[in-house]
């Protein structure tokens, strides 16, 4: 990884980011496999840990324990897992490209593309693939997200800020189709729309872990490729012209990587707010270090974070079920909000 | 005094039995799927499909668990679709139709499932848990088999087979059909020109009920049907051609302005509570 | 105000007004049902008991246009009121918080104390509308920069979207209560509901002329805080009332219809474009034209895909949201 090159633009501490920023992995690490565990202990059929234990290494005390954790728990936890380190590097790439810490894909209407595509599909063409999920809703966040920076950008420049509006009035307005089609579509279909736009992991099985480890494969590697212009993006794009990148290039690229995570993700368990915009800060507050890194940390704690939401949703008043989008969203406000107290307003209105 | 072995033995088999393999019979479902179910199942979970608890109740079979709305009054809803339900304080309810707590369900031990199997993904996971059929609502022709040329109360009689529960079955068909020859021979002179409409109250609208599926209408479809009375053509053709596409489930919310051109003779505005045989 | 103005002015209050009587007698002449303008007219004039069509007309059409013209005349002098004293072009009651306010309250109320259809609910909608406003105002204030346009937005953006998800959350563990509310939430002309009507009434009143009254100091503080002060404008006066007249707008509209987005940006905006800049003058075209608009709106919502109905609040935002690209677009 090209650490020490990116710490030569970071300034200090150059030499003990690392390994703060190794250790802080680590420690997430640690923490993901420790809520992993904690979710294949929890639920609503009685296991104890030692059943557990059994089953997961060959030998189940029953049938349904190993149905239990093996086909419930497990797919699930891990689609918790990855969905929340998708949109962490969906929110980064957004926060980076756009030069904003305030993106993230559901502010600036990229998860709402998504779901309005899943939800027309849903209700107009229910017999539709369900394995083409994923893909319609790239290409509706796409189309949403390509329009969200033409009508942002403009001559006068300062397209930082109009974007994360423009991506406001978008999503307003994507979201009044999207609640237009479930007032039209049958009912028992809208129901089921409606289940799924709370953002919710309950349902979901190894055919969404088989998808989104898919485009795992496919999408990552490449997002880690992009972490040289992205660290320069950051900077500018005449620091990133002046370092030899082709910055118009870089720049779609990423946003269509991002929006390509963010999409799997919500044609997975619907739209879950907010962990785009805070993994990114937090990965960032726990260990200062270069771009590649600091997407290493951001996805780390996106996954962390819908984890533990996913959990909170179950446990908290159980039996009834909190999507984890609402509890993403509970948790995610108050660090919005933080963060606007932060920011510097840079172009000031 | 020791109880002679044998007795014992033969105790515990009997207390046993489910556990460790018993009959199994294959069933052909609504969604053309063969399942292998056992001939005698002794826990029976709905995960979809409120109609199906409330033909299983009215028989006197309880089912272990269904889902529901976990805060909704599920026992007033059962007593508006099917009558006298017994107690339901036993059942549990194992998350909503589309959302279901599959661990839930696995606690419950099943060793049968039925649902209505529309909802994406179901399927993957509930046979997982114990043998699932679907009785799918698009299919679901509760009473109106003899219309369609098939065996009258055919699908009652599966549904009621997979319990044991026959014989109580065809008591409730013996007074439903006595209490059918009664009206009918009383009314004799009216029924046949009676046109009837079924029409749903919702917030402030009328979801509104045609001829694509009789699931919204329940059972009020099959009596209706039995007791010789015409659909009205409103019902079946004025929301249809409304519609830029078609609603096969038959529910759309419609105006309350719009009332009268469903007029027919019996209208049943229906908040579940209303007894079809009662308005007549 | 010039004599030429005052007249050009009044001259186009009473057609904006002979406009919004127009779209009132569209509104109770179309629905799912087709019936006849001649009747239209005798259930107005000369209403026969057991006639259908009248029943139709005077229990189910007229209600509902009467709430669209309040409605629509409430949020439109909100937003301009919003706007004039912020001097925020994106100022309107849903998008800076007090909308998702007010409705937080009103499903807490319906929770908790089960005031469906009280006096209490335009009550608690305006506190509701109140917190909102005054913590989105905070954050907004705290914020690097101040309580700027953006800063103002996103801030909103925040509190309505962490209510959104409080909302959400409550209404998932109390199904039963409000399952009749889904529709109201979305922002809906349709509830029929003539009592919490009644008990909003005064709201709509008094907030109308609390605006009126002080659309002359509004226009003085929409030129600024230095000017208005300058001009003898008790600044903190005029806000604490601008401020209470909003609230009690927003309110009185939240709990006839729910909440209807982007009506408070759109109206101001086009109205200004007519009339210039004295709120004396934005005030009162702005409550005229607002309902109208929403009326129209309500027709559209009822016709566009009959016999199904949208929700009023969904049309709205479709039409709104482009308007806010626009302005983001074009103002900022």
């Amino acid at each position: 990884m090209s650490t020490t090159t990116l710490e030569g633009f970071g300034g200090r501490l150059a030499l003990r980011v690392p390994y703060r920023a190794v250790l802080v992995s680590l420690c997430l690490t640690v923490a993901i496999i420790g809520v992993l565990t904690w979710s294949l202990m929890t639920g609503s059929y009685p296991l104890d840990g030692a059943q557990v234990w059994a089953t997961l290494f060959g030998d189940p005390p029953s049938d349904t324990a190993s149905t239990v954790v093996w086909e419930f728990r497990f797919p699930r936890t891990l689609v918790a897992f990855i969905v929340g380190a998708f949109l962490a590097f969906s929110g980064a790439a957004l926060q980076y490209v756009a030069r904003n810490p305030l993106a993230d894909p559901s502010l600036v209407g990229v998860s709402q593309g998504a779901a309005l595509v899943v939800v027309s599909v849903t209700i107009l063409a229910p017999g539709m693939g369900y394995y083409l999920r994923p893909i319609l809703a790239f290409g509706g966040s796409l189309v949403v997200a390509a329009l969200i920076l033409l009508a942002s950008s403009s001559q006068r420049g300062g397209e930082t800020l109009r974007f994360i509006l423009m991506g406001i009035g978008v999503a307003a307005l994507i979201s009044s189709i999207t609640s237009a089609l479930l007032t039209y579509g049958d009912i028992d279909r809208a129901m089921s729309a409606l289940g799924w736009l709370a953002g919710s992991v309950h349902s979901v099985g190894w055919d969404e872990v088989r998808w989104l480890t898919v485009t795992a494969i496919f999408v990552v590697p490449a997002f880690m490729a992009a972490a040289r212009p992205l660290s320069a993006i950051r900077f500018g794009e005449d620091v990133a012209t002046g370092l030899g990148i082709r910055v118009r290039m870089a720049r779609w690229g990423l946003i269509i990587l991002a929006v390509a995570l963010a999409a799997t993700a919500v044609a997975a368990v619907g739209p879950l707010g907010f962990v785009g915009l805070i993994a990114p800060h937090l990965a960032r507050r726990l260990a200062h270090s270069g771009v590649g890194m600091h997407l290493v940390l951001t996805g780390l704690t996106g996954a962390l974070l819908v984890g533990l939401a996913d959990f909170a949703g179950r446990a908290a008043f159980a039996p009834i079920q909190i999507p984890a989008g609402l509890v993403t969203a509970i948790i995610g406000v108050p660090v919005f909000v933080a963060l606007i107290l932060r920011t510097q307003a840079r172009s000031q209105l | 005094m020791k109880p002679p072995l044998h007795t014992s033995v033969i105790a515990l088999l009997a207390f046993s039995a489910p556990a460790f393999g018993q009959d199994l019979t294959t069933i052909k479902d609504d969604m053309d799927r063969t399942v292998e179910i056992p001939s005698n199942p002794q826990t029976v979970v709905i995960t979809g499909g409120e109609e199906l608890v409330a033909m299983l109740t009215s028989i006197g079979y309880v089912p272990a668990g269904m889902a529901w709305g976990y805060q909704s009054d599920v026992r007033q809803t059962m007593e508006g679709i099917g009558g006298d339900v017994g107690d339901l304080s036993e059942m549990a309810i194992v998350g909503e139709t589309g959302d279901l707590d599959y661990e839930a369900i696995a606690a419950l031990g099943p060793d049968l499932i039925l649902d209505w199997c529309w909802q994406d993904g179901k399927l993957d996971k509930l046979p997982q848990i114990a043998p699932t059929v679907c009785f799918n609502p698009r299919f679901n022709t509760f009473g109106l088999d003899a219309a369609a040329g098939g065996e009258r109360y055919a699908k009652q009689r599966v549904i009621a087979g997979l319990v044991g529960l026959e014989d109580a079955l065809d008591e409730q068909i013996g007074t439903y059909e006595a209490l059918l020859a009664d009206v009918t021979a009383r009314h004799a002179d009216v029924l046949p020109d009676l046109e009837w409409t079924f029409l749903d109250t919702g917030d402030d609208f009328i979801p509104h009920m045609y001829d694509g599926v009789k699931y919204y209408t329940y059972s009020y479809h099959a009596v209706m049907q039995d007791l010789g009375l015409k659909e009205s053509d409103a019902m079946n053709t004025a929301t249809r051609t409304a519609f830029g596409y078609d609603h096969d489930d038959g529910y759309a919310q419609v105006s309350l302005e719009l009332v009268p051109e469903y007029a027919a003779d019996p209208i049943f505005v229906g908040r579940y509570d209303d007894a079809p045989l009662g308005d007549l | 105000m010039s004599a030429k103005r005052t007249i050009f002015a009044a001259t186009g209050f009473w057609l904006c007004l002979g406009g919004v009587v127009l779209a009132f007698l569209w509104h109770i002449s179309v629905g799912a049902k087709a019936i006849p303008l001649g009747i239209v007219w005798q259930a107005i004039t000369a209403p026969q008991d057991g006639v259908f069509d009248h029943v139709v007309v005077r229990d189910l059409r007229m209600p509902r246009a009467i709430f669209a013209i309040s409605v629509g005349a409430a949020l439109s002098v909100a937003g301009a009121l919003m706007q004039g004293v912020t001097r925020n072009p994106l100022a309107e009651p849903g998008i800076l918080g007090l909308m998702a306010g007010a409705t937080f309250a009103v499903i807490i109320g319906i929770g908790w104390f089960g005031l469906a259809g009280t006096a209490y609910v335009p009550l608690f909608a305006a506190i509701g509308a109140l917190i909102g406003a005054v913590l989105v105002w905070t954050i907004a204030s705290a914020a690097p920069g101040g309580a700027t346009p953006l800063t103002l937005i996103l801030s909103g953006a925040a509190v309505g979207g962490f209510l959104y998800a409080i909302e959400s959350a409550a209404i998932l563990l109390n199904e039963d209560t409000f399952r009749n509310f889904r529709v109201w939430l979305s922002g809906s002309l349709a509830r029929r509901d003539m009592a919490t009507y009644l008990w909003a009434l005064p709201w709509f009143i008094a907030g109308l002329i609390a605006a009126l009254v002080i659309a002359r100091q509004v226009t003085a503080l929409a030129m600024g805080e230095e000017t208005a002060a300058g001009l003898g404008v008790d600044t903190f006066r005029i806000k604490v009332i601008a401020l209470g007249a909003v609230v009690v707008l927003t309110a009185a509209a939240v709990s006839v219809a729910g909440p209807l987005g982007f009506v408070g940006l759109v109206i101001p905006h086009v109205v200004r474009l007519f009339v210039g800049s004295d709120y004396r003058l934005i005030v009162p075209f702005s409550a005229i034209v607002g309902a109208g608009y929403v009326t129209l709106v309500d027709i559209a919502a009822r016709v566009v895909l009959a016999p199904v109905e949208i929700s009023t609040g969904i049309v709205t935002t479709m039409l709104g949201a482009p308007m806010f690209i626009w302005l983001v677009r074009a103002k900022l």
